[in-house]
């Protein structure tokens, strides 16, 4: 007996991409969602580590703007930063939004961020030897963990001369707490 | 009514080709830029409000922490009192039994001052001021600069 099939109708062989696309719009999303665009004040440096910090809050307290200054490295390439220990003065810089400062420049620049933030005056908020205001800025200092002690205590003194009392030492958290 | 999926009922064919070149070099420049954000935290600190408002205060019985930086072996020394100091865990065992002690003698207010060397790495500091934090030694000064001078 001899069956006969019907021919099929010829159909170009055409991969279906549209799976495909679908995956790669979502891999886009998920990436373009995740980039970091803004303008960084945070400079890419090895925090040190300390287990009793706080966690960042999500979010500041308006009350209390934040200005985070760095302390970081600069050179491209140092064998003794890498070796664990670079004491090269030249190699460091203390940074705000990516503007590198002097120290007499940075202690200037933080007076007129303290300026902008000055506490309502009363007893507690007035120094007692200058008489003037403090300021509701708080200033985040990170500090490369090779940082000279010196560099990273001159801008903690800045802080101090500009009216900026709220200061804090950013640190790197364990993973699992 | 289904719609039909074979393309020569379809006059307008759409040519995905390029979109997928495109999104393909868009999903490789965000791939590459990506970077997972390392979880930070901070060590509060409050600097002084009244210092040389009230003239020389009397010397409070303060912990003195050393630390020194010994150029020829790039490491950093710690000493406490006049004793050098191998570890931060024998650190610990004697800021807690010195505290211990100026708090049996009647002092309420122990500060933990830290004199440091210019040069050493920022992480020792950290490291003595987590051990302060963890021996709920709240008030930690560090040596100011004009000591120096």
């Amino acid at each position: 007996m001899h069956i006969r099939i019907p021919a099929m109708p010829e159909e170009p062989l055409t991969p279906n991409l549209i799976p495909m696309i679908d995956v790669m719009f979502l891999l886009l999303l998920f990436f373009l969602l995740g980039a970091d665009m803004a303008a960084r004040a945070e400079e890419p440096l090895r925090l040190a580590r300390a287990d009793r910090a706080q966690e960042l809050p999500a979010e500041n307290d308006p009350r209390f703007p934040e200005t985070v200054a760095n302390v970081h490295h600069v050179a491209a390439t140092c064998a003794s930063y890498d070796a664990g220990a670079c004491r090269e003065p030249s190699h460091w810089r203390a940074s705000i939004s990516g503007r590198a400062y002097t120290p007499i420049e940075l202690e200037s620049e933080l007076a007129a961020l303290a300026a902008t933030d000055l506490a309502p005056l009363d007893r507690r908020s007035v120094d007692a030897r200058e008489r003037r205001a403090f300021s509701r800025r708080a200033v985040r200092v990170r500090a490369d963990e090779q940082a000279c002690f010196g560099d990273v205590r001159r801008v903690v003194e800045a802080c101090g001369w500009a009216g900026i009392h709220r200061v804090s030492l950013g640190t790197e958290l364990p993973a699992a707490r | 009514m289904a719609a039909s999926s074979r393309s020569d009922e379809n006059p307008v064919a759409l040519n995905v080709i390029p979109m997928v070149d495109v999104i393909f070099c868009l999903c490789v420049f965000f791939m590459c830029s990506f970077k997972f954000k390392q979880l930070e935290g901070r060590l509060d600190a409050w600097m002084p409000k009244d210092k040389g408002a009230t003239g020389p205060a009397a010397q409070p019985q303060e912990l003195r922490v050393a630390l020194h930086w010994d150029e020829a072996r790039a490491q950093a020394r710690l000493q406490f009192g006049l004793r050098e100091i191998d570890d931060a865990r024998q650190l610990a065992a004697l800021l807690r039994e010195a505290h211990a002690d100026a708090r049996a003698r009647g002092a309420e207010h122990v500060p933990l001052l830290i004199d440091s060397d210019p040069r050493v790495p920022w992480k020792h500091v950290v490291e003595i001021v987590n051990l302060a934090k963890s021996l709920q030694l709240d008030d930690v000064r560090f040596g100011s600069s004009a000591q120096e001078r």
